[in-house]
């Protein structure tokens, strides 16, 4: 289905720039230019706890942040949420209570690894309010190969990452694919193995910014489980697409209306120097 | 103001002296026609001159029947804009009476025009219906040069615009694809061109055009908020003539004649774009390869095959192109087609049979390097309509007839050249829908006309085809149906009523209510129109939609019907309705009906038109005050929401001025408030991105929506054969920034609410010709 994802993307964008070139041609003008920051009343909702975990097969210590939502026009400062009850339990038993390391973030303690078929619970206990949630970390995933590609979209070279790596041809599979550049974080991003019928799956992996010569890219692939996977494909489509259509919360993993996400990741990397 | 499908109310008299059972009758029947070009007038009536109080209209074909006592009268037959014809009935020898109509010189047109009792507006059944004058539109201002007949209607009450420059519309609170759009009696699934600022009906080809907001008449049915039912003209018959427009961005020709003179016709018409000129203009070479025109061929021809069968050919065939470089591509376009025969059985009982055909289809070629896709996707629709108007006599009138469409859906056939890109083709959809219907016109005591009727539809799912079963796990079982083999069938009467109460002679209370079903859905979770959006038909999971409006109106004309003021409210409920679930996956999925909710809608509101109708100084004034609301279980926790479609206040000003009979200058201002949207209540951080926490479905509005537009048209000297004129139209004349989208952009720390526009000032100029071929002299 990678592929098809990208035709949707790639259809809504050229269909937007057609737009554009249309008003180009008719009013005889370069494209672009035809935005401008309006003043637009907003209403604000009380402060929502967000809450981001992520347990890997790698070694730990993972890492759970609590923070506040903020009033849109306000400047990105998140107030982070202390003294919270932070508890991560698999479902062989084991129970680890995460010690706050800086104000908000969360550090797991008896120093345990995930393991690929578990599934993984996580407790938030602030403000009189129970958060929690559940992720099944699948099979570990291996990368086959990693690239960098390059194709000429409208008259420049735009270069983007592919990775490949072996899916299973009869089982539906989920993956978020992320990278740093040049130890920049990229977006994350999803794929399934839905529409695929071959051995391997080929992603294209977002980067923080346009890919140059000399970079050094590290990828990182996680298989994650159907409930991660929708929570970052619905965050994508609210985010990729245009405004006129309604956007929506992404569906959290997590209970009681906390905004983020809980993945149990299996976490394959892969270095690449960009070419 | 045409009027179609009416006939006026009997007078009391004969109603009450039981003269129709003591004397004979005497039926008059016949065709009504342009004497200059031979076009049939739709429309056009038929008064007697001592029985003031009778009449006859002439229906979508020309064709009138008049049935009378036995009796001496003079009959007289008229049209807005022609000179009356006056005939005894003495020198009648043939109870067939055609009649040419001769256009009245512009000299003598308000004479003529006052002569006119053009009171149907207020005597009729219809609520919520307006005839649009071609005329009018020419004079209107217009973007790019294009005369657009869906730009204009929504300058009317309850008719809103789907976007900037959009020819996209929504009919009191429902959906685009709620409206019905007729091209000589076939259905246009995608009305837009390039991406929707042109609409794919060409003017010069249009004869007549007639919108009902929901209360139609039950020979019509198929969407749950309007009809609008385009018709084509037929051709002179007289004289070969070629016409046409060169504008900025399009030009236009048509080139009319008789097949054989009085007996048949044919015309042709063609557009074409060329904004993609201006492209190779750019210093960028891809710009430069960028494709980006339409075009769109209408022809149609007619031949009368004695005195009782009259045939006609119409077809559309419209294309846009459009691709960037050689990396993305799309083609898309409508093909219709419409065989029609008109048969008149007896002077009382005329008939039409149609056989019908169109197509939408798109094709997305996507080639990159390591990337090469294309996906096409096909609704097609073959269908037979027949319709029986039976005139029993003056004071009643029945039609009936039946229409069944095979509906076809490709949803998706995905190729490649490339190895690495697995080829595939969605399930393909089948449906076949069954409508019956009847009615009847009947006036009462002069003063009370009803009309009343039924539709019986019904929607068969047909195979071949898998039909899917879910809950909220996903898909619980799948069923498979053979060619031939039929699914599920949805049966729906549809009730239609309305009546009108002429309590003063120019004034009428009326009344409407009536039942519409859906059976093609279109899914598309944007506002705008957008080529590729996905159409679905009803299925075991997706219920066919069904409508429930009242309507209720005021209407007066006064100084001798110089002025129109209509004030209609209405109140629609809508059942089935289709939504998505967040993220939801509509494009390349076979089970699609999975990512869907169904829900509720009601809709209601008032609207007000003022207008004048004749003098120099000629326009109208539209307000309307509405609220369109949905209702899904599984959004906003089951509340009620606005939908897309919703604007609180939508006025239209449209003033028209002829300054001499050789300059018109017109100007129309627009406002209505910003659709409802979803904004951001505050944001968040998740792994160093800026995230927007959004509200409530709907509860946000964009700013207000207002623009000027300004044209003149200047009439050029015109020779024996040859007549032309001049158009300038000046776009948004004070360049109002309107919102076409919102963006929420977080950079450097600092969150802004961003407005893309699309248009600031536009100016356009058109040159329009006709000439006409002299005729050889015999």
């Amino acid at each position: 289905m990678r592929y098809l994802k990208l035709w949707k993307i790639r259809a809504q964008k050229p269909l937007v720039k057609i737009a554009g070139l249309f008003m180009a041609a008719i009013m005889l003008i370069q494209l672009g230019g035809c935005t401008k920051d309006i003043n637009l009343k907003l209403s604000t909702s009380a402060s929502n706890i967000v809450i981001e975990g992520n347990v890997t097969n790698a070694p730990g210590p993972y890492i759970v942040t609590l923070s506040l939502s903020q009033a849109y026009y306000q400047s990105n400062t998140f107030p982070p949420v202390s003294g919270a009850t932070v508890i991560i339990g698999d479902n062989a038993g084991n129970i680890d209570t995460l010690k706050e390391s800086q104000a908000g973030t969360y550090a797991t303690n008896n120093g345990f690894t995930g393991i690929p078929g578990r599934t993984y619970n996580l407790t938030v206990i602030t403000g009189g309010q129970t958060y929690k949630s559940s992720s099944s970390m699948p099979a570990a995933v291996t990368i086959d190969s990693v690239s960098v590609q390059s194709i000429a979209f409208f008259g420049n070279g735009v270069k983007f990452l592919i990775c490949t790596f072996p899916t299973s041809t009869n089982l539906t599979q989920y993956y978020r694919d992320y990278s740093y550049q040049n130890s920049a974080l990229s977006n994350q991003d999803v794929t399934s193995n839905q529409f695929n019928d071959r051995t391997t799956l080929a992603a294209r992996v977002p980067t923080a910014n346009d890919i140059k010569t000399g970079d050094t890219l590290i990828v990182n692939v996680e298989g994650v489980d159907e409930g991660v996977y929708n929570y970052f494909n619905s965050l994508q489509t609210n985010t990729t697409n245009s405004q006129t259509v309604a956007p929506a919360n992404p569906t959290s993993n997590i209970s009681n209306g906390a905004l983020g996400y809980f993945c149990a990741g299996s976490l394959a990397s892969k270095l690449i120097i960009a070419p | 103001m045409k009027q179609i499908r009416f006939i006026a109310p009997l007078v009391a008299a004969i109603l009450f002296s039981g003269l129709l059972s003591a004397q004979a009758n005497l039926t008059i029947s016949g065709t009504i026609k342009d004497a200059k070009n031979g076009e049939v007038l739709t429309g056009a009536s038929v008064v007697i001159k001592e029985k003031p109080d009778i009449g006859a209209l002439t229906n979508a074909y020309g064709f009138y029947s008049l049935t009378l006592p036995a009796g001496k009268y003079t009959l007289i037959f008229r049209y807005i804009g022609y000179n009356d014809i006056y005939l005894n009935t003495d020198s009648i020898t043939d109870k067939t009476v055609n009649i040419k109509l001769v256009p009245s010189s512009v000299e003598l047109k308000d004479v003529e025009i006052s002569a006119w009792k053009n009171d149907e507006n207020v005597k009729n059944t219809e609520v919520g219906v307006t005839h649009l004058d071609l005329k009018t539109l020419a004079k209107l201002p217009v973007l790019f040069g294009e005369k657009d007949i869906l730009k204009t209607i929504q300058l009317l009450p309850g008719v809103l615009s789907g976007g900037e420059g959009n020819s996209g519309f929504y009919v009191r609170g429902g959906s685009a694809d709620q409206n019905l759009i007729l091209l000589d009696e076939a259905p246009v699934y995608n009305p837009g061109h390039l991406l929707g600022f042109f609409s794919v009906f060409n003017n010069d080809a249009l004869k007549d055009a007639t919108l009902y907001k929901g209360n139609m008449p039950a020979e019509y049915g198929g969407r749950l908020s309007s009809v609008l039912d385009v018709k084509m003209k037929e051709g002179n018959d007289k004289d070969y003539v070629i016409s046409g427009g060169v504008g900025i961005i399009a030009s236009r020709l048509m080139i009319e004649g008789p097949i054989e003179e009085d007996k048949g016709s044919f015309i042709i018409t063609g557009r074409r774009t060329y904004a993609d000129l201006f492209l190779k203009l750019s210093n960028n070479a891809s710009t430069r390869s960028s494709r980006l025109y339409f075009y769109d061929i209408n022809a149609k021809a007619n031949y009368r095959l004695g005195k009782r069968n009259h045939i006609f050919l119409s077809g559309y065939f419209g294309q846009d192109v459009l691709g960037l470089g050689s990396t993305f591509g799309i083609n898309y376009g409508n093909i219709t087609g419409t065989l029609r025969l008109n048969h008149i059985f007896s002077d009382k009982l005329f008939s039409n049979t149609s056989l019908i055909f169109n197509d939408y289809n798109y094709k997305i070629a996507i080639a990159n390097s390591g990337f090469n896709i294309n996906v096409t996707s096909i609704i097609r629709d073959y269908s037979l309509k027949e319709d029986f108007d039976y005139y029993l006599n003056s004071k009643n009138k029945l039609k009936f007839g039946f229409l069944t469409t095979v509906h076809t859906i490709v949803p998706g056939v995905v190729s490649s050249a490339d190895s690495s890109i697995k080829s595939f083709a969605l399930t393909r959809n089948f449906g076949w829908e069954n409508a019956v219907y009847a009615q009847h016109e009947i006036s009462l005591w002069n003063k009370v006309n009803i009309n009343y009727g039924v539709r019986l539809s019904t929607f068969t799912v047909t195979g071949p085809g898998n039909f899917y079963s879910f809950n909220n796990n996903g898909t619980t079982d799948t069923s498979h149906l053979n060619l031939g083999q039929f699914g599920r069938t949805y049966f729906n009467p549809e009730p239609r009523f309305s009546l009108s109460y002429n309590f003063h002679k120019d004034m009428s209370f009326k009344v409407a209510y009536s039942r519409n079903t859906q059976n093609v859905h279109l899914l598309t979770n944007s506002t705008t129109s957008n080529p590729t959006d996905r159409w679905l038909l009803t299925t075991n999971n997706v219920r066919p939609e069904i409508s429930d409006q009242v309507s209720a109106g005021y209407y007066t004309n006064f100084l001798n019907n110089m002025f129109e003021i209509s004030v209609e409210g209405y109140f629609k409920t809508m059942q089935n309705q289709i939504d998505y679930k967040n993220g939801a996956q509509l494009v390349g999925n076979e089970t699609v009906e999975s990512q869907l909710l169904y829900g509720k809608g009601r809709a209601y509101g008032a609207e007000f038109f003022f207008k004048k109708t004749r003098g120099k100084f000629t326009g109208w004034v539209s307000y309307t005050l509405s609220r369109s609301e949905r209702q899904f279980t599984a959004i906003d926790n089951g509340n009620w929401f606005l939908s897309p479609f919703d604007r609180t206040h939508d006025l239209s000003i449209v003033a028209m001025y002829d300054i001499t009979p050789k300059i018109n200058v017109s100007a129309v201002w627009v406002y209505y408030t910003g659709q409802a949207a979803t904004f951001p209540v505050g944001k968040y951080v998740l792994a160093g991105q800026i995230i927007p926490y959004y509200g409530n479905r709907n509860a946000d509005r964009f700013p207000a929506y207002h623009r000027l537009d300004l044209s003149a048209t200047f009439t050029l000297k015109s020779h024996k054969y040859w007549t032309h004129d001049l158009n300038l139209s000046i776009y948004n004349v004070y360049a109002r920034k309107n919102a076409y989208s919102i963006a929420f952009i977080t950079q450097n720390n600092v969150s802004v609410a961003q407005e893309t526009y699309l248009f600031t000032i536009i100016p356009s100029l058109t040159y329009n010709f006709k000439f006409t071929v002299p005729k050889k002299k015999k």
